[in-house]
């Protein structure tokens, strides 16, 4: 008879939830870990038959608060559950309760700590780590090579990683609370956790990946200045807001929509935000040339009718930056609307976009 | 009411996915798989049970008496043999009767009260 293989997906989902059943309790993960296990590759198999890879993302949204919640209201069960067998000793209650509570943050609590630790690792950082080391795979790799086995398996899974932790990690609040909470915990692990070698790396590469991260999720704009060019993006963010617009990238999130008002006759260009999370809108001034970062304003003044670009004009002026030597960039997606002139003429402001992510303002040079 | 009934009557209200797979193994023995997905159409998609909470229903199940393994295994050439199946106790069934009585009773009450139509529920008697 023959025998299919399952594909890399469901072998890859299923092992990764073997993973995760590692934060619920030893004894609850004795006894119904296999059955859960059992249970989640046959939803993934199902999943995988009806909607593909795409079948098996959305089974994932589903699974990761179900795993976590369960991990969590076990721990309690078991905490609740060894509390009242030490009550019900002949110690006074007091003494028996303290005892109690020791013994379990003695036991319990450093693993909690490396458990905690190694998810913000797994979940949240090493996906984007494995995904740059394929992507420097892929840039070293001619792309015959790379868009066959056993190289093109390898993107999705790591793409289907990042995906999930981009949708929450892309917002900067979100970001600085997962990267401290990590932080802590990786110091706390390092510090009190168990004294396992392997851990001990594990928790050592969270902490360096965390504080690493702002420099590997460097954020691209949609657009680079053709050779001979000077471009300006006007968004571009700091170092951590950086990572986060990258994060907005790999998440295909657009937070905020811009609109560009105009130029006013000393050269100021304007131009409007709205940012959808607050449902606000502010207003920006940026005169290019000069070092000054772009700066909030009431209302534009002195905004002067001024020549519109057009699309095809702006993109000689640029380029579209390379995220991989296989992938011919296209900047058709990236410019879709006209710009403005400066009134001199020798500046054009428009926007550009990631094809499913966040907007910049740049101003290219005409000259 | 008995002694007995008062115990069980204690168990109520069953949380919605207790009460989901006692119903549907009121049906049968089922293994979690199979519970899952009966769920899945028994709710018409609304409720979808994952591996962790049906398992952490059924380990409480199992301990409040609601449930129990099957000591029967499948046929290995019809089906793995590492599943476990579970069906319904005494205690099980007669829990999820007096939940669907409780239920009922909510169900007339909302009629009385105009905010459904339809025809009301007959109690039954005896209650569960």
């Amino acid at each position: 008879m023959a025998t299919h293989r399952p594909p890399s997906t469901l072998a890859t989902s299923t092992a990764v939830y073997a993973l995760l059943l590692c934060a619920c309790p030893a004894g609850y993960r004795r006894a119904y870990g296999p059955l859960m296990r059992q249970a989640f590759a046959d939803l993934a198999r199902e999943a995988y038959a009806r909607h593909g890879a795409w079948g098996v993302a959305a089974l994932w949204l589903r699974m990761l608060p179900d795993v976590f919640g369960t991990a969590v209201g076990e721990h309690i069960v078991a905490l609740k559950e060894r509390r009242a067998a030490a009550n019900t000793a002949l110690a006074p209650a007091g003494v028996q309760g303290g005892y109690t509570m020791r013994s379990t943050l003695s036991t319990t609590g450093p693993r909690a700590l490396s458990i905690g630790a190694l998810l913000v690792g797994v979940l949240c950082i090493w996906p984007f780590y494995a995904l740059a080391a394929y992507a420097l795979v892929w840039r070293l790799l001619p792309s015959n090579v790379v868009y066959s086995p056993p190289f093109s398996w390898l993107a999705t899974p790591m793409l289907f990683w990042t995906f999930p932790p981009s949708l929450f990690l892309g917002d900067l609040g979100h970001y600085l609370t997962i990267s401290a909470a990590g932080i802590v915990l990786a110091v706390a692990a390092l510090l009190f956790g168990p004294r396992r070698r392997l851990l001990l790396a594990a928790e050592a590469l969270t902490l360096v990946g965390i504080l690493a991260f702002p420099w590997l999720l460097h954020y691209q704009p949609p657009v680079a200045p053709a050779p001979g060019s000077a471009l300006y993006v006007t968004t571009q963010p700091g170092l951590l807001d950086g990572a986060v617009k990258e994060l907005q990238v790999f998440g295909e999130l657009i937070p905020s929509d811009y609109e560009v008002l105009g130029w006013s006759g000393d050269g100021v260009l304007y131009y409007r935000e709205a940012v959808k999370a607050t449902q606000t809108t502010r207003t920006w001034a940026y005169t290019p040339g000069g070092d000054a970062r772009p700066h909030l304003v009431a209302t534009p003044t002195g905004i002067v009718p001024t020549a519109v670009v057009p699309g095809k004009v702006l993109r000689e002026h640029v380029r579209a930056p390379s995220r991989g030597a296989s992938v011919e960039p296209t900047l058709l997606n990236s410019i879709r609307q006209d710009g403005a002139a400066s009134p001199d003429g020798r500046w054009a402001a428009a926007i550009a976009n990631h094809i499913y992510g966040p907007k910049d303002i740049f101003i290219v040079g005409l000259d | 009411m008995n002694h007995a009934g008062a115990e069980f009557r204690d168990m109520l209200p069953l949380t919605p996915a207790v009460f989901q797979i006692l119903l549907v193994l009121a049906g049968g023995e089922r293994h979690g798989y199979a519970i899952m997905k009966e769920v899945e159409a028994n709710t018409d998609g609304r409720m979808q049970l994952g591996p962790g909470t049906l398992y952490r229903s059924i380990k409480r199940m199992l301990s409040d008496g609601l449930i129990e393994e099957s000591a029967e295994r499948p046929d290995p050439a019809l089906d793995d043999e590492r599943r476990r199946y579970y069906q319904l106790t005494a205690l099980g069934r007669r829990v999820a009767g007096a939940e669907a009585e409780r239920l009922a009773g909510l169900v007339r009450l909302a009629q009385s009260k105009r905010l459904l139509h339809g025809p009301v529920p007959a109690p039954t008697a005896g209650g569960a």
